[in-house]
């Protein structure tokens, strides 16, 4: 099966890492239009301007096989940091290597080893059927018969591209078009996929197929994948490691477990009592829903660890049934970037106090 | 041979997509066609007044209008990628052609063929085959292949203008209408033999903008007009390089456009 | 009384708008100047060669052909038909139209209040000072008498009404053939041609000249012109524009025809 994809063969061996971004800088300009008539006409030859620093000295690197978010809120530079890995921008400053290509000097060495969709935009051809945008693209990425076969028939299985293989992508709802572009993003066998919010506009069912998949390519055929996403089920079902920026610069990058616990300053821990106790109350946690006997306590990891909250409990009481709540990870990335500075702040302290925590 | 495989292909899915509507195309291409046979016909009423101008006859000036004609429209289905490029670029379109592991240049070029412009080519094929039997060309086999190349020449020229219009789109997409002086304008003007317009408009559309040299030079040496101006029949004759030439510094211009495209993303 | 006016106010804030909408681009005007000063330019070079091998006298002088010329490229962006289309055009084709006719407003006369902002601002931006450099660089001639000054503005203000009841007219049949560029491009063709617009008409020969007073696009550019040059005179102005304004009735009654039919087909199908 393997000399069929070619896989073996394409592989780079020896290269560690897929992606390595070092210092990474991309500087805008952004023109300012003089008004009136006059204005206009100057506006010609000279054009003031103001400088907009998209992305800040970003550095990561990504192993082969690694699936990866990319997070941080609209504007953060998400977008412009996926347009220098596949060579549609040129840094302004720092370095980046894709697969050992420079993409923007080597962009189609780099494009044949890559394979990108944009959410936001099919890049398929609007009028024609799905069927022959791909013969298409086996045309341009001179893809063997036996392997373009192959992965049609293997992503026919697992999408059912059958249903609308022959329509012209400009008929096809959302999740079949969502379907067919990342489909045609892996014709080619990439070494490296960038999905940019794949999954927006979607319905569930739509996205957990689409998940599978990305999930299934990842898996048999160690495609690197990296995830722009706004959706945080996304990042939860798919990523392992996350890379979180905001305002331009990096604020995060490391496992998605480590953020949480990072950033859990509050959790619930819900109980349902044997009986109704008249004073329920445990120091360091405050009870703030009471019904019978269910009660619920707000806690804060750092004043008292969930092991030693539920001995308490125990000790004191007879219960029934005891949960702890994770932390909504789309609540706590928006007080992130509602404030970056405590995420700074603790991502310069040890993180030995919580780690009993869970 | 990759490129022009994959090129002939693209064609033949821009040909099926067009006569999906069937009706609608054959609608287009007779109004295409009936643009251009009444700015002939006006031309024509111009001459029944006037009966010369500038010493050249009506049908001189039909294989001036033909030659031009077909030039454009040639061009208008080949480099038609470039002509729309303004409304591609401002979808994000551009994007896509640099994930793609081929020169943007070609993939631009690739993108569309007009196969509606066959009208108005073959309405102009007309003019010239009517003018050429109303003159007296003594032609050969050097001439005949004369003639194409500064068929092929002219279209390169006016590719080569809507190539410079699409650059522009790097920088801005306001100022692209003022290609249309020389696209459309200058179908206009090249329909008319040179010598009327004064020496400095002359000079700019020879020397810079060289459209002079893809249509009158190459129409006064098959006309055998060369000697009675006064202009060597060498430079005549070497005029149609100029239109290979041009596209050629166009493309150069649109690899120094996308390179600031990749510096700024627009 | 009252309520007219408050009618009035309405369709006054939509011309308005079309013409703040379309103030923004200025470059592309400053562009779009440069092209008609081009043609003009060329139209002369011709015209002066032509003239130059000719002693006869013929109808209109090399002055006045130039001043045609002058005032073919002043007036015709005004014109909805050589113009750029309104947003109105492309609704119809592009289908949207439907969300225009939720607006509680008669559809014909906001489109006339659309093309009336846009007249105006192409009257401001580029007529206007395509004529000022003209007079600049050529002989224009400018009439002496208030009398001519007048009738010709009216005349040109028919001209305009009735290129915006033709232009509704060719795309309403958008309702029926959903590729508008077929039909237009046909009309466009006749229109041009007997508008005068490419040659005036007075130096056409006599049979197709014959012709052109028979149909009605001449009202559009040869009617106007010709008055301000005086080539019209007298009572001859007066019936003159009464083609002009019986045509335009004529096509603002078929426009109104096509329009509502199209809209009844619009609601059967259900957009």
């Amino acid at each position: 099966m393997h000399n069929l994809t070619g896989y073996a063969t394409n592989r780079q061996l020896g290269l560690i890492y897929m992606i390595e971004v070092d210092n990474l800088s991309k500087i805008f300009k952004v023109y300012h239009h003089r008004k009136g008539f006059f204005g206009s006409f100057v506006n010609l030859f000279s054009r003031k301007h103001h400088v907009v620093q998209a992305v800040d000295r970003i550095s990561f690197t990504v192993r082969r096989g690694e699936i990866v978010g990319y997070l941080g809120p609209n504007g953060a530079g998400k977008s412009t940091t996926i347009k220098m890995l596949t060579g549609i921008l040129v840094p302004t400053s720092g370095s980046v290597t894709v697969n050992g290509y420079i993409p923007h000097r080597q962009r189609k060495e780099n494009a044949k080893r890559i394979g990108v969709v944009f959410g936001q935009r099919s890049h398929l051809w609007f009028d024609l059927p799905v069927q022959e945008s791909f013969e298409l693209l086996q045309r341009i990425y001179r893809i063997p018969e036996m392997q373009y076969r192959y992965n049609v028939e293997i992503f026919d299985e697992l999408l059912n591209l059958g249903d609308f293989f022959r329509t012209p992508v400009r008929q096809l709802s959302l999740g079949q078009r969502m379907r067919a572009d990342i489909a045609a993003a892996l014709l080619h066998n990439p070494d490296v996929l960038f999905l940019d919010e794949p999954t927006i506009g979607l319905d569930v069912v739509a996205k957990a197929r689409i998940r599978q998949f990305i999930q299934k390519i990842n898996a048999e055929r160690e495609v690197t994948v990296v995830l722009t996403t706004h959706d945080l089920d996304d990042v939860e079902k798919l990523c392992k490691r996350v890379i979180l920026i905001d305002n331009a610069r990096l604020c995060f990058d490391g496992e998605l477990a480590t953020l949480r616990r990072l950033l859990s300053t509050e959790r619930l821990l819900s109980v349902d009592y044997a009986e109704v106790y008249p004073d329920i109350s445990i120091p360091n946690a405050h009870v703030i829903h009471r019904e019978g006997a269910r009660a619920q306590y707000r806690f804060s990891p750092e004043e008292i660890s969930t092991a030693d909250l539920i001995g308490a409990i125990l000790q004191k009481f007879k219960i029934v049934d005891i949960s702890v709540q994770e932390p909504d990870i789309e609540e706590l990335i928006k007080t992130v970037y509602e404030d970056n500075l405590t995420l700074e702040r603790k991502l310069t302290e040890p993180i030995s106090s919580d780690t009993q925590a869970n | 041979m990759h490129h022009l495989s994959l090129y002939l292909h693209f064609v033949k899915l821009r040909i099926q997509s067009q006569m999906e509507y069937r009706l609608s195309f054959v609608f287009d291409v007779f109004a295409q066609a009936s643009i251009s046979v009444i700015d002939f016909f006006m031309i024509a009423l111009l001459f029944n007044r006037f009966k010369e101008l500038a010493g050249w006859s009506l049908w001189e000036v039909g294989f001036l209008y033909g030659m031009i004609g077909i030039c454009f429209a040639l061009a208008e289905m080949f480099g038609r990628g470039f002509d729309v490029f303004q409304r591609n670029i401002a979808r994000g379109d551009f994007d896509r052609v640099l994930i793609r592991p081929l020169g943007t240049f070609f993939q631009v070029f690739s993108h569309e063929f007009l196969l509606r412009r066959f009208g108005r080519i073959a309405q102009a094929l007309v003019v010239l085959l009517i003018a050429n039997s109303q003159l007296i060309i003594p032609w050969s086999f050097a001439k005949v292949g004369y003639l194409l190349i500064s068929l092929v020449s002219g279209t390169c020229f006016f590719i080569g203008l809507f190539v410079i219009g699409a650059t522009s789109c790097f920088w801005t997409v306001q100022s692209i209408e003022i290609i249309n002086i020389f696209t459309n304008g200058g179908v206009f003007m090249g329909s008319y033999p040179f010598s009327i317009y004064r020496w400095w408009f002359r000079h700019f559309f020879t020397f810079i903008v060289p459209l002079a040299c893809v249509n009158y030079f190459p129409s006064l040496f098959l006309l055998g007009k060369v000697e009675t101006l006064g202009i060597s029949p060498v430079g005549a004759q070497l005029a149609p390089l100029a239109g290979f030439l041009f596209l050629g510094v166009t493309v150069l211009f649109w690899r120094w456009g996308v390179l600031h495209y990749q510096s700024t993303g627009f | 009384m009252k309520s007219l006016y408050l009618i009035f106010q309405v369709y006054l804030a939509f011309a308005k708008k079309s013409f703040q909408r379309r103030m923004q681009y200025r470059v592309a005007n400053l562009a779009g100047l440069t092209t008609n000063f081009f043609f003009l330019l060329v139209h002369v070079f011709v015209y002066t060669a032509f003239y130059a091998a000719r002693t006869a006298p013929q109808p209109l002088d090399l002055d006045e052909i130039i001043t045609y010329f002058v005032l073919c490229q002043v007036s015709f962006m005004l014109m909805p038909f050589w113009g750029t289309h309104s947003e109105v055009t492309s609704a119809i084709k592009d289908g949207s139209v439907a969300l225009q006719l939720t607006k509680p407003v008669d559809f014909q006369t906001y489109w006339f209040a659309d093309e009336c902002g846009r007249a105006c601002y192409y009257l401001l931006m580029r007529g206007l000072p395509t004529f000022l450099i003209s007079i600049l660089f050529f002989k224009v001639a400018i009439p002496q008498q208030l009398t001519v000054l007048t009738t010709f503005t009216v005349s040109m203000m028919l001209a305009i009404f009735m290129s915006n009841a033709i232009t509704i007219a060719i795309f309403s049949s958008g309702f029926w053939t959903l590729d508008t560029t077929g039909i237009s491009g046909m009309s466009y063709s006749i229109i041009t041609l007997f508008s005068g617009m490419l040659v005036p008409i007075a130096l056409w020969p006599e049979w197709l000249a014959h012709l052109a007073r028979w149909l009605p696009f001449e009202g559009l550019i040869d009617i106007p012109f010709s008055i301000y040059l005086g080539k019209i005179t007298g009572v001859e102005v007066w019936i003159a524009m009464g083609k002009q304004m019986g045509w335009t009735l004529f096509f603002v009654g078929l426009g109104r025809f096509l329009l509502t039919r199209g809209f009844s087909r619009l609601v059967i199908q259900g957009g």
